[in-house]
């Protein structure tokens, strides 16, 4: 297995933790996991927070579509 | 803070204007060339966009008054070994065999049709967070 194929199935594995983190929290809120809208949500409680949260969606956008 | 009543009109042709519009913008900007002035410009105009959303002050889901900690160290968990992966590959120079996630998804967003999704979403998550 090269590192190349462990870089890959890292991501992989990370991608696949948000899918069934975000599922547990929809599914079985009885577990206690929030989703990840009421994670953001509760750092966006504040303006800080809020302006923070938007800088780094728009910096992702930036980052994949414009360079 | 507190929602506005229902007024029962029906927002399904704004909606439908919306995507449109959207998607219509995520297919042009898929088609600009990345390190251009145009792509950036064509980010820099949805983030100003979002500016004067968030100021208009749309309606918000209300956030959670506090999160149960031992369900929130799981996302913690994943946005760290996020953090550590993607750090660990710049820190190595980004080389083929020890990549970055933006030099994997490279051959994917160099796709009109993926990179245009791709657009739609993150303008779509951009909506999402500014509701909250």
């Amino acid at each position: 297995m090269t590192t190349y194929t462990i870089t890959v199935l890292g991501f992989a594995a990370l991608a696949i933790g948000v899918v069934v983190l975000e599922l547990l929290a929809r599914l079985r809120p009885e577990v206690g996991v929030p989703s990840a809208g009421e994670c953001l949500g509760y750092l966006m409680r504040t303006r800080a927070g809020r302006v923070l949260v938007l800088l780094g969606w728009w910096w992702t956008g930036w980052h994949f579509f414009a360079r | 803070m507190v929602l506005p009543p229902v007024t029962g009109r029906d927002h399904r042709p704004q909606v439908a204007a919306a995507l449109t519009l959207t998607a219509g913008y995520s297919w042009y900007a898929a088609g600009l060339r990345s390190f251009t002035t145009e792509s950036l410009i064509s980010v820099l105009v949805v983030g100003v966009a979002a500016i004067v959303l968030a100021a208009r002050h749309p309606v918000r889901i209300p956030a959670p008054e506090s999160l149960d900690p031992r369900g929130l160290i799981w996302w913690m968990i994943i946005v760290f070994g996020f953090f550590e992966w993607e750090v660990a590959g710049f820190a190595a120079g980004s080389h083929p065999w020890h990549p970055t996630l933006s030099v994997l998804l490279d051959p994917v967003l160099e796709q009109r049709p993926a990179k245009a999704a791709a657009f739609f979403a993150w303008m779509l998550a951009g909506w999402g967070l500014l509701r909250r």
